[in-house]
């Protein structure tokens, strides 16, 4: 074991001032930092298109934005580790329901406690922004399914959410975004599907 | 087992947990349906924290979150599970679960997850009081789990479980070798294991670099404010527990001053 209770303290100096906290899926607006010994591997900002049919999208992609940059804030002004929101044990015997799965370290149900509030976040965000789009204030299972099946990463819910129902919500809203696109079904061939882009 | 009858309050409490788990452990009969999802007034109750006030929930809509949320969980899992026994593992950590999140797209997740239980260890490790602890640092995790439920003492006792703990402890000590004495959360511990094993994991190589990033952030502030916000990662003697508690100590000061600052 490694003794470190004695390391060489940080550097002070940080360069400019930092916009706080930085925006999620974005490298670091900051000068070169020390301690990232990987900063050649940088991932290409996922930066949506902007042509002026795309401005919606682009509003999209920046309401994203701010609610990862909410979501980062909410992470870091946590003080009770103590009561979850959702329940740990119930979170358990989801995850052992899978008869492959043997033992469970107890810091990962936590982990999913946090996870599945971001998730149920994020989905209901994205469904809310479909009711508004149709000017409902009733979020419905179509505005769910219109959510899932304009982001990528929800792919693995498409047989949760019936694919007839994302495909009438989505063709719904086409229809109300004045976009002449009849097959709404999104192919998932979109690298950029994780942001909400109009199909071009 | 009557456990999945408790009250949602009892459910989310030690006490219900410790019930729960007693039923997992003995492998209860086939999950009950009641179980499959997670109680809706929870999720109910997380939904409209991102809804305006005047918007209404269909009851449809209720469940299909419910719903979403379940498959959700299994869907990280499997692939978590799936490391595991590539690796020869049998019990899944939190790191795997990380890990799977950003195998899988949920790429967001990983960085504010990665905080999150960094500072949950930092909380858990103040919780046990100063004192030396067993050598693995997530040996003292586990003691100080097993206290609530009895059943998880017998997981975590397990030798699989154990061989987990020395890996993660030296990939600790070569993380902390990589960022010249900054010590690093004990999350990406796990995620480095599999970076060098190729491209499968590209992914993957953002994730320090966004943390060393935070890091730097947090080291700044600190060097600047000198732990002014005398919160309780500031406390001088820093954490007296295991190793691995001490230099988080000080992070966590430098963490919770950039929270402090971002309210002025």
């Amino acid at each position: 074991m490694e003794p470190k209770s004695t390391t060489p303290p940080p550097p002070p100096v940080m360069g400019a001032p930092i916009a706080y906290p930085p925006p999620p899926g974005a490298a670091y607006p900051a000068g070169p930092y020390v301690h990232a010994p990987a900063a050649a591997l940088y991932p290409p900002p996922p930066l949506p298109p902007a042509p002026p049919s795309s401005q919606q999208g682009a509003a999209a992609a920046h309401q994203q934005q701010l609610f990862w940059a909410e979501q980062y804030r909410e992470i870091e002004a946590t003080t009770d580790f103590k009561n979850h929101n959702l329940p740990l044990a119930r979170i358990k015997k989801i995850m052992k329901a899978d008869e492959d799965v043997r033992m469970i370290a107890a810091e990962a149900p936590v982990v999913f406690s946090r996870a599945c509030e971001m998730f149920i976040l994020e989905l209901t965000h994205r469904g809310w922004a479909h009711a508004e789009e149709n000017k409902r204030r009733t979020l419905q299972k179509s505005d769910i399914a219109a959510a899932v099946a304009r982001t990528e990463v929800f792919d693995f819910l498409v047989d949760i959410v019936p694919r007839d129902e994302a495909k009438d919500a989505d063709s719904a809203a086409m229809g109300a975004a004045g976009i002449p696109h009849p097959a709404a079904g999104l192919p998932a061939a979109d690298p950029m599907g994780y942001y909400y882009v109009q199909p071009q | 087992m009557d456990s999945s009858f408790l009250p949602a309050g009892a459910d989310n409490g030690s006490a219900g947990g410790a019930n729960n788990g007693g039923g997992a452990a003995q492998q209860a009969p086939p999950i009950r349906e009641q179980d499959r999802l997670m109680p809706i007034a929870n999720v109910i109750r997380i939904m409209r924290r991102v809804l305006p006030a005047h918007a209404k929930i269909s009851d449809d809509a209720k469940e299909t979150i419910q719903e979403c949320v379940s498959e959700y969980i299994s869907f990280i899992t499997g692939e978590a599970n799936e490391r595991c026994q590539r690796e020869q593992r049998k019990t899944i950590t939190a790191e795997d679960v990380l890990w799977a999140m950003s195998r899988l797209g949920f790429d967001d997740y990983v960085e504010p997850l990665s905080v999150y239980l960094h500072r949950y260890r930092e909380f858990e490790g103040e919780a046990r009081g100063v004192g030396l602890a067993p050598a693995p640092p997530r040996g003292d995790h586990h003691h100080h789990h097993h206290s609530v439920p009895p059943s998880m003492l017998n997981k975590s006792r397990g030798p699989g479980s154990g061989a987990v703990m020395l890996p993660h402890h030296h990939h600790h000590d070569m993380h902390a070798s990589m960022y010249g004495g900054a010590v690093p959360p004990p999350p990406h511990h796990g995620f480095l294991m599999p970076h060098p094993q190729g491209g499968h994991y590209l992914p993957y190589p953002y994730e320090p670099t966004s943390y060393g990033g935070e890091h730097a952030l947090a080291s700044g502030y600190y060097g600047g404010a000198a732990y002014a916000p005398g919160n309780n990662g500031g406390s001088g003697d820093g954490s007296g527990g295991s190793a691995s508690h001490a230099p988080p100590g000080g992070s966590g000061g430098g963490f919770d001053h950039p929270h402090t600052f971002a309210y002025k």
